[in-house]
């Protein structure tokens, strides 16, 4: 009897005492979390409901006693021209990073990841352009396509064309931008399918050229294959990066000629810091935040399904 | 192959590093020595009222206020003005977002300056300090000590809320070598006689080329341009916009036919202002409009290549001047006692000697009637005869509308233009676009 009891009291003994050292690792946890958290709330979460509250009202931000407008800011937005012209352009320019960028980086990250002389060189040459502030490129770049006296015109007229006015025209700055972009970022997708290539296994690579595929071959049915994830990782991470752009723009063209360059982002910018119309800027935000909001969420799903299909 | 590869990683890192500490050590000494500066000071007087003092002019202007700064400080022991650059104070520029931000934090300085455009929405918050009865009773700041026409910007529903500090207005820049080529007596005066002259002083063809007139593709001419050809930009409610109505576009026709017909040039892209001066001074055009301070740029880069000169804005109906640069004003968050010191400091900026040394620094506008009168500003008068068309336009002053969205107009506004006359896109129907994109942030 006596005996049970002890086991019994040792039991919950046991229990508690799991349960306190649960707990006090719980709060460890939090504990440890609650730096990142605070500034997660402070700098992101609570900036975002804020948001969302300003997008309800009509204001300059400066406005004593703002109006409550309801859905009235979504409203204008989705009837404006311009918010749609910014939204087309942002699209443009994540199409063009999908078909200009990310293929280049495929073709930079199979071609070092071959066994080449100076190849540490070239990677880290490649990654170069990623690691200088968008800024700076920004403005390399619009002395670059400087309508008098820039390099790009100087080799164009040497071929015997006529300089362009890159920056000036509506049908080439986004083109510029574009470019810009593209240098930029290759680099970096170009390491994602660089770590990609590596975990190829070579098994396989060996068993299709075992039953006599080609190089291509390999590369189709096998290192493509394998790549899938880091394929869509970089697409996702692409078009995320795409609906931010900003620095480039404000940097080359501030939006113009005719709203020709405004990105989704410096839409908002313009918006709110330009024209001091916050509400409507607040609107465009949370509009943004959904948009990247859904594109993280697929990221997220289907970034599941591929790592249990790998396993 | 591994060693290698980590020694280029160490050695970009090393670079990295070099190249931040270097930009660290760059930024540091400006901050650095303004703080014991002030320390110093402040330790020698007993207890001055420190005012702060936001400004966005950079380079040189901004060397020609901290040096005028230090000397009101110098003769005012018991003031320590602390003047700092923000960035650009025009439209959306750093400087307003940052008292954009410092207001909304309850932290403004004492005084800013504030471009004329966005006098209306600063106003409007309740955050500036009525200057009225203060101005009034002031000996030097007293509205009939300045010029007639320059204190348009100053007002909102009635009430003074700032003082003029670096005013221009835009004028007509004209070469008169190329004039007299063309055997075209004086500048023209309206815009019947522009275009003609535009058409006798276009010559030659491909690079060569003279153009006879460059419009600026800008919302700031563009207010005169409504204004002047009849129109108006806003209803007299301020509640709907009315630059899409004919006689608001007729200026702007003009200009963009001149265009069309190969006789005006047009600058884009993100330097277009600098690029149209340049054009002027490079002689690739015989006119153009520009603001009154580019005259230094450009007496410094014509030299003694060709003679110019300046007139007044060729007339369309009437003629129409927008206010242009930036005026003083006191947030209303500061003590008593550093409004009053605030209040001296900008009168003794406005004051005759003052404005006369800040005017002949940097070709901004006198704001005083006394300043006209000063021997030291005749002399620059003599110098300088181009600045004699600016002071007559004051008198043609027209204030712009006093929306508190008005910057949220002038933005369709200006994409408008660039579609005119990047574009060629139609005046009417474009403006009308950009007429209803107004009347949205209107409402």
């Amino acid at each position: 009897m006596a005996k049970a009891a002890e086991a019994v009291i040792a039991q919950v003994e046991a229990k508690r005492s799991t349960r306190r050292r649960r707990m006090s690792l719980q709060m460890t946890g939090v504990a440890m979390m609650a730096p990142a958290l605070f500034f997660l709330m402070a700098f992101v979460f609570v900036p975002m409901g804020c948001a969302v509250y300003l997008s309800l009202y009509q204001s300059t931000l400066y406005t004593p006693k703002p109006v409550f407008a309801g859905l009235a800011n979504y409203a204008h937005l989705f009837s404006a021209p311009d918010f749609w012209q910014a939204a087309a352009n942002t699209v443009w320019l994540a199409v063009g990073m999908m078909a200009l960028s990310l293929p280049a980086a495929l073709l930079l990250a199979v071609l070092l990841n071959q066994r080449i002389r100076g190849r540490a060189v070239f990677r880290a040459a490649i990654f170069g352009p990623y690691v200088i502030p968008l800024v700076s490129s920004g403005l390399i770049f619009s002395l670059l396509f400087a309508t008098d006296g820039g390099p790009v015109n100087l080799a164009l007229q040497h071929l015997g064309l006529s300089p362009v006015n890159w920056l000036g025209q509506a049908r080439t700055a986004l083109l510029s931008v574009l470019i810009l972009t593209a240098w930029q970022f290759t680099g970096y997708y170009a390491i994602i399918f660089l770590a990609g290539l590596q975990s190829v296994p070579s098994s396989l690579v060996e068993a299709c050229q075992v039953d006599g595929g080609g190089r291509w071959q390999v590369f189709r049915h096998v290192t493509l294959r394998a790549l899938g994830p880091s394929l869509f990782f970089a697409v996702v991470i692409c078009l995320i990066q795409t609906f931010q752009t900003f620095d480039q723009v404000y940097v080359m063209t501030g939006g113009g000629p005719d709203g020709a360059t405004t990105t989704f982002a410096y839409y908002i910018f313009e918006k709110g810091f330009q024209a001091f119309n916050i509400g409507e800027s607040s609107a465009a935000s949370v509009v943004l935040i959904l948009v990247l909001a859904c594109l993280s969420y697929l990221q997220m799903r289907a970034s599941r399904r591929w790592v249990v299909e790998e396993s | 192959m591994m060693k290698r590869d980590r020694l280029w990683k160490t050695g970009a890192l090393l670079a990295l590093g070099l190249v931040a500490t270097g930009c660290g050590t760059a930024a540091a000494p400006s901050g650095g020595q303004t703080q014991t500066a002030g320390a110093s000071r402040a330790a020698a007087s007993s207890q001055p009222v420190t005012i702060t003092f936001w400004y966005g002019v950079g380079t040189t202007l901004s060397q020609d206020i901290q040096q005028m700064v230090q000397a009101f400080n110098q003769t005012h022991p018991g003031i320590k003005v602390v003047a700092t650059y923000q960035g650009s104070y025009s439209g959306g520029g750093e400087e307003q977002q940052k008292l954009l931000a410092a207001i909304k934090a309850g932290d403004p300085p004492t005084i800013a300056q504030i471009e004329v455009h966005a006098m209306p929405v600063f106003a409007a918050s309740g955050q500036l300090l009525d200057l009225t009865s203060l101005m009034q009773s002031s000996s030097v700041d007293k509205p009939s000590n300045f010029l007639p026409g320059i204190l348009v910007s100053t007002q909102y529903q009635g009430r003074y809320y700032a003082v003029p500090f670096n005013r221009s207005v835009p004028v007509l820049y004209y070469n008169k070598t190329l004039f007299a080529k063309a055997h075209i007596a004086s500048p023209p005066a309206t815009w019947a006689q522009l275009a003609a002259d535009a058409k006798k002083l276009t010559q030659g063809s491909g690079s060569n080329k003279i153009y006879g007139f460059e419009p600026l593709v800008d919302w700031w001419p563009w207010e005169y341009a409504v204004e002047s050809g009849g129109g108006s930009i806003l209803s007299p409610d301020l509640k709907r916009a009315t630059f899409d109505e004919p006689p608001a576009l007729s200026i702007l026709e003009t200009e963009q036919s001149l265009v069309k017909q190969g006789y005006a040039k047009v600058e884009t892209g993100p330097n277009y202002w600098d690029l149209m001066t340049q054009d002027f001074i490079s002689g690739k055009v015989a006119m153009d409009i520009d603001s009154i301070g580019s005259a230094g740029k450009v007496t410094k880069g014509v030299g003694n290549q060709f003679q110019w000169g300046t007139a007044l804005l060729p007339r369309g109906k009437s003629l129409a001047v927008p206010p242009g640069g930036g005026d003083l004003a006191i947030f209303k968050d500061a003590t008593p006692a550093q409004q009053k010191a605030a209040w001296t400091f900008i009168q003794w900026w406005t004051a005759p000697k003052q404005s006369v040394q800040w005017s002949t620094e940097t070709g901004y506008l006198p704001v005083q009637k006394a300043d006209l009168n000063d021997p030291t500003y005749q002399a620059y008068l003599q110098k300088h005869p181009q600045y004699r068309t600016a002071i007559e336009e004051l008198r043609y002053e027209h204030p712009s509308p006093e929306s508190p969205a008005y910057l949220a107009v002038l933005q369709p506004v200006q994409q408008a233009l660039q579609g005119i006359f990047d574009e060629g896109k139609p005046v009417a129907a474009t403006m009308q676009q950009a007429a209803q994109a107004a009347d949205q942030n209107l409402g």
